[in-house]
């Protein structure tokens, strides 16, 4: 799949919660909607992905992806 | 009747009754005696309305309970006790005690002469009139028992005036006009366009369109309304001229926009003779509009493929075959995929075309049968951030209203729509609230007719930049909370505390502004602070708003934007206020709610929710997958990908649709089996390798849910062109797919949907005859359903006021695509066309044009109707030009009713950060004069050709 695609829906998702927020209700709510709405497949190929270094994600993005892809290998 | 037959079901023809005067609002209630009967009415009521309600029908041509009283014809003239002379019953207001006489010598006497004044100047060719069996003067001309015109014939009269027949749905005789002008009240009262008038005094008068055009090259919106008013054969639908008087009636649902108009199917045999609007309809209350009532048409046009097609590959010619066969095919090729590729390789996509019976068929396909949550529908790219804005900040994702409801409105916002083009029916209904004095803020690039047309200005028309709602929506905010006008008691009583101080915090920051954001907009700040002041002084101001709301890149977040500012303003959870999406097609509403979206299970319930999953498969016997499938746009680059190789598509066509078109076709291209269940070979089927006929929706039984939640019956007038109703055809594929579905009739579809979603308990087919039509939710606590939702409180409780950062589309202007196109629709075609341009519509908008502001045009040479290429880092297609000053300079503006028109060439992937619907309102872009058609149209043309060859092939019989 596309990765180029995901990393921008991704940071997409983080700029609409980036708010002036705590950081970690605005990780919360990242984490909440990827977890609502993407399917693992997808979750699946950005874990991949990540692996192999910077993809351009933002940080808000990268750190709300990091806890949803270890909750995901914890079940 | 010989005692052998069986009376099922026989209601004869009959024109519905009209009780010649409108009814009256008031609540004090009066009693008076019209021959003799006592009758207890409103008070206000007309006399003429007063005795048609105690059973008395007093002859009449010019009245009407659709129009105001006018008082012209003088037939309904009555003796009422104590008063002089013989009023007009249709115009003299019934009081208590009052004692009146319908009929006796001196009243018969009038009656007659006025009647032989009328026939003395009228053609006397009743016996080959097309109205011949339903004509109110021939009706009047035998209830005052006229047998003789003293005057004769001879004298002068009007019976060698020409027909006017440029409207290819109704012919307009003047020869026949008896001068009533219910036509002309019809087109400014019902329909609110103002096209036609009375021409000339006495003798001279004549109806006239416009400036006394032809019908076609008028004003005339081709509603109907006239035609439907008219008491003679004046007006008269071409159809009926045709084909003579209908026989039997069926009360249905249109098949086009989320407005859900209920009408008669006026029918003879199994043909329809004419669509006329349901009176007793609850969204359109007797009107309609040129596709509803008129383009009909494609349901029997030449292209409606009758027989299941398939082939191996798409180069190879289709093959007929048996409906056995095709299904056996269909589902043998997922199976292999599903086994060869695995359980996430195969979906399916259905449509706000389908009724909500077949959409709920199709998720259950997928959830069920194909054993994933691959399933979306394309509310997807259109209306799926209504759906989570409203359902993050309210509590559920629907409109909050009644279209009724506008009529206690006194300011009205409406924000990225044009109804009446897109909704004409309620925007018919908006006009005359609006003509009543109702204020009126628009919110739109686009100079929207309601901006100013007749009898019909905008208070304040915020013309934004394409692309900034999100900065408009903030700063309409900040100036309500920076100037004091929120409603505190309101949000108090009403929100979640704490969410609001964020909220409260957030807008009232500098970057806010009005002031701050004219920059980003465009907009005057104190034009916004005008605005904002109107829409927070209400007292009941509602929001209307369409797809320039929610295809953008921040579509989600301006939905909660304007949730946001009705709760801080108190506007939500009565009758004039609230939020309503105006879906674009008849079932958008109704194909979310049954659950097609791949995240949800019917009534809005998330997968992962293991109570609500335990339901349903309790019901269906499986265990159900906990976590979202692909949306349509994730299925596209997973099959591009090569992970995703099976679709089954039912009455959705994303070639057409779904923006750039080239990524949709290579992804199109890239699957083994695509399966397409449609009227036509639409552009998605030609991608196709099993082709499933579908029905029309006058072949099938089902329920379409409008804008305003309102469940509405559609009903079948003709057996199906081949052989299955649509949601009998997925019964057997998923049959075959083996997940088993034994149902008999949609009503026990229904009975389904009911028993496992809380909303729709107490919804049922049963119901659905007795009340005509039930908007959700309807259950033990709503037993009639539901006209306003959040009355006491919000379906989630407390209201949420969501945090709205704007975020600038990266769809911006550059040196390389100055400009931006923004896209939209035309009144006569209806969303891809493949139904309206199967119709004599194509006489309105033969094609799609590029509208361009003359600044634009000017400096690029471009002049009225050359031929303009239109370029974005998507694609690039060619449009002929319209200059018109109704977009702004900078703004170009197309619509995509026409598939060779290539408007989705040029969109790009950009979408909704929440939801992935498209950025179909933006997109950056070049124009510039060219002399040929694109390279991609000339390679759309020649893949059409082929494919329309391969599709003859079937059709041809292969000699033994």
């Amino acid at each position: 799949m596309n990765t180029a695609k995901l990393v921008r829906m991704a940071n997409d998702i983080a700029a609409n919660f980036d708010c002036g927020l705590d950081r970690a209700t605005e990780v919360a709510g990242v984490v909440d909607h990827i977890g609502r709405f993407w399917s693992p497949y997808m979750l699946d190929a950005m874990a991949r992905q990540m692996q192999s270094g910077d993809i351009g994600l933002s940080d808000l993005a990268e750190q709300a992806l990091r806890e949803l892809i270890a909750e995901r290998k914890g079940r | 009747m010989s005692r052998s037959e069986t009376v099922l079901v026989y209601e004869p023809y009959r024109r519905p009754a009209d009780l010649g005067a409108p009814p009256s609002e008031s609540t004090t209630m009066v009693q008076v005696t019209i021959d003799g009967k006592t009758v207890t009415v409103p008070e206000g009521t007309m006399v003429i309305r007063a005795a048609a309600l105690a059973g008395v029908n007093i002859p009449k041509l010019c009245a009407s309970d659709m129009l105001e009283p006018f008082g012209s014809c003088r037939l309904c003239l009555v003796e009422i006790e104590g008063a002089k002379g013989l009023p007009a019953s249709c115009t003299t207001e019934v009081a208590h005690g009052m004692e009146v006489t319908t009929q006796n010598p001196r009243l018969a006497e009038v009656r007659r002469n006025v009647m032989e004044l009328y026939i003395s100047d009228h053609p006397l060719d009743c016996l080959t009139c097309p109205t011949n069996g339903d004509c109110e003067l021939q009706d009047m001309a035998g209830a005052v028992g006229l047998r003789d015109v003293r005057y004769g014939y001879a004298g002068e009269n009007h019976l060698d005036m020409e027909k006017d027949e440029s409207n290819p749905y109704f012919t307009f005789d003047p020869s026949k006009c008896i001068v009533c002008s219910r036509c002309v009240r019809a087109c400014d009262e019902v329909q609110g366009t103002f096209a036609l008038t009375i021409d000339g005094r006495g003798f001279e008068s004549k109806v006239a369109a416009s400036q006394d055009q032809p019908f076609l090259d008028s004003e005339c919106v081709s509603c109907g309304a006239c035609v439907q008013a008219c008491p003679t054969a004046t007006l008269t639908e071409t159809s009926l001229i045709e084909m003579g008087q209908p026989e039997h009636s069926v009360i249905t649902t249109c098949a086009y926009c989320g407005v859900g108009c209920s009408f008669r199917a006026e029918m003879k045999g199994e043909e329809v003779v004419k669509m006329i609007p349901n009176k007793d309809g609850h969204a359109n209350h007797g009107h309609s509009c040129v596709k509803g009532r008129f383009a009909f048409g494609y349901a029997t046009h030449k292209d409606r493929i009758t027989a299941p097609l398939i082939r191996e590959s798409i180069s190879d010619p289709w093959r007929e075959v048996s409906w056995e066969e095709a299904i056996g095919f269909a589902a043998g090729r997922l199976k292999e995929i599903r086994e060869k590729y695995g359980s996430n390789s195969i979906g399916g996509i259905t449509s706000s075309r389908c009724t909500n019976e077949e959409t709920y068929l199709v998720q259950k396909m997928v959830r069920a049968g194909f054993g994933n949550n691959n399933v979306d529908t394309c509310a997807r790219v259109c209306h799926s951030p209504t759906g989570y804005g409203l359902k993050s900040t309210l509590g559920e994702s629907a409109g909050t209203q009644a279209f009724d409801s506008v009529l206690k409105a006194d300011v009205i916002m409406i924000i990225g729509a044009n109804p009446t083009v897109a909704h004409p029916v309620f925007a018919s209904q908006m006009k005359r609230r609006l003509k009543e004095g109702a204020r009126l803020i628009v919110v739109d690039p686009l100079q929207i007719d309601l901006v100013r047309s007749a009898h019909v200005e905008a208070d304040c028309h915020l013309q934004l930049r394409p692309g900034t709602n999100v900065a408009i929506i903030n700063a309409l905010a900040h100036a309500v909370l920076s100037e004091g006008l929120e409603d505190n008691p309101y949000i108090e009583d009403r929100c979640e505390p704490d969410a609001y101080q964020d909220w409260r915090r957030f807008i009232l920051e500098e970057r806010n502004s009005p002031e701050a954001l004219a920059e980003v907009t465009g907009v005057p700040a104190e034009d916004v602070r005008a605005a904002a002041r109107l829409y927070a002084g209400g007292p009941n101001s509602a929001i209307y708003y369409g797809l320039g709301v929610s295809e953008h890149a921040q579509g989600s977040t301006m939905v909660m934007g304007i949730a946001n500012l009705a709760m801080a303003t108190g506007n939500l959870g009565r009758e004039g206020v609230g939020v309503s999406p105006l879906r674009g097609q008849n079932n958008v509403q109704g194909a979310c709610d049954m659950g097609s979206f791949p995240h949800e299970l019917p009534g809005y319930r998330h997968i992962s929710d293991a109570e609500t999953r335990a339901l349903f498969e309790r019901e269906w016997g499986v265990e159900l997958l906990p976590t979202p499938g692909f949306r349509i746009p994730n299925m596209f680059d997973a099959a591009i990908a090569g992970h995703f190789k099976g679709l089954y598509v039912q009455g959705e066509d994303m070639a057409q649709s779904d923006p750039d078109i080239t990524h949709v076709s290579d992804a199109l291209s890239s699957l083994e089996c695509l399966i397409v269940q449609d009227l036509f070979l639409n552009e998605t089927a030609k991608f196709a390798h099993v082709f499933l006929p579908g029905s029309s929706f006058l072949e099938k039984n089902g329920t379409y849910t409008n804008a305003e939640r309102r469940i509405s019956p559609v009903r079948k007038v003709m057996k199906p062109l081949a052989g299955y109703e649509d949601w009998e055809v997925t019964q057997l594929l998923a049959n075959a797919m083996g997940c088993p579905m034994n149902y008999g009739h949609p009503s026990e579809i229904m009975d389904e949907v009911a028993r496992l979603t809380p909303t729709f308990r107490g919804v049922s087919y049963e119901k659905l005859d007795r009340l005509g039509s039930i908007q959700w939710p309807c259950n033990e606590k709503a037993e009639r359903g539901t006209p306003t939702m959040h009355v006491d409180t919000f379906v989630r409780g407390k209201g949420l006021f969501r945090l709205t950062p704007y975020v600038a589309t990266q769809e911006r202007s550059t040196s390389r695509y100055p400009l931006l196109l923004t896209t939209g629709r035309v009144l006569s075609q209806y969303n891809v066309g493949a139904q309206t341009r199967r119709t004599r519509n194509v006489q309105w908008h033969g094609e799609d044009i590029l509208e361009i502001h003359p600044h634009d045009a000017e400096q690029r040479g471009i002049e009225q109707g050359d031929w303009v290429g239109l370029k974005s880092r998507a694609g690039d297609t060619v449009l002929r030009a319209d200059i018109t000053e109704r977009v702004q300079p900078g703004v170009v503006y197309t619509t995509f009713h026409h598939p060779e028109s290539g408007a989705n060439v040029v969109t790009t992937d950009n979408s909704d950060w929440a939801t992935n619907c498209p950025e179909y309102k933006v997109t950056a872009v070049q124009a510039y004069k060219v002399t040929r058609l694109s390279d991609w149209q000339q390679r759309f043309g020649e893949f059409t050709d082929t494919q329309l060859e391969l599709l003859r092939k079937a059709r041809t019989p292969v000699s033994a």
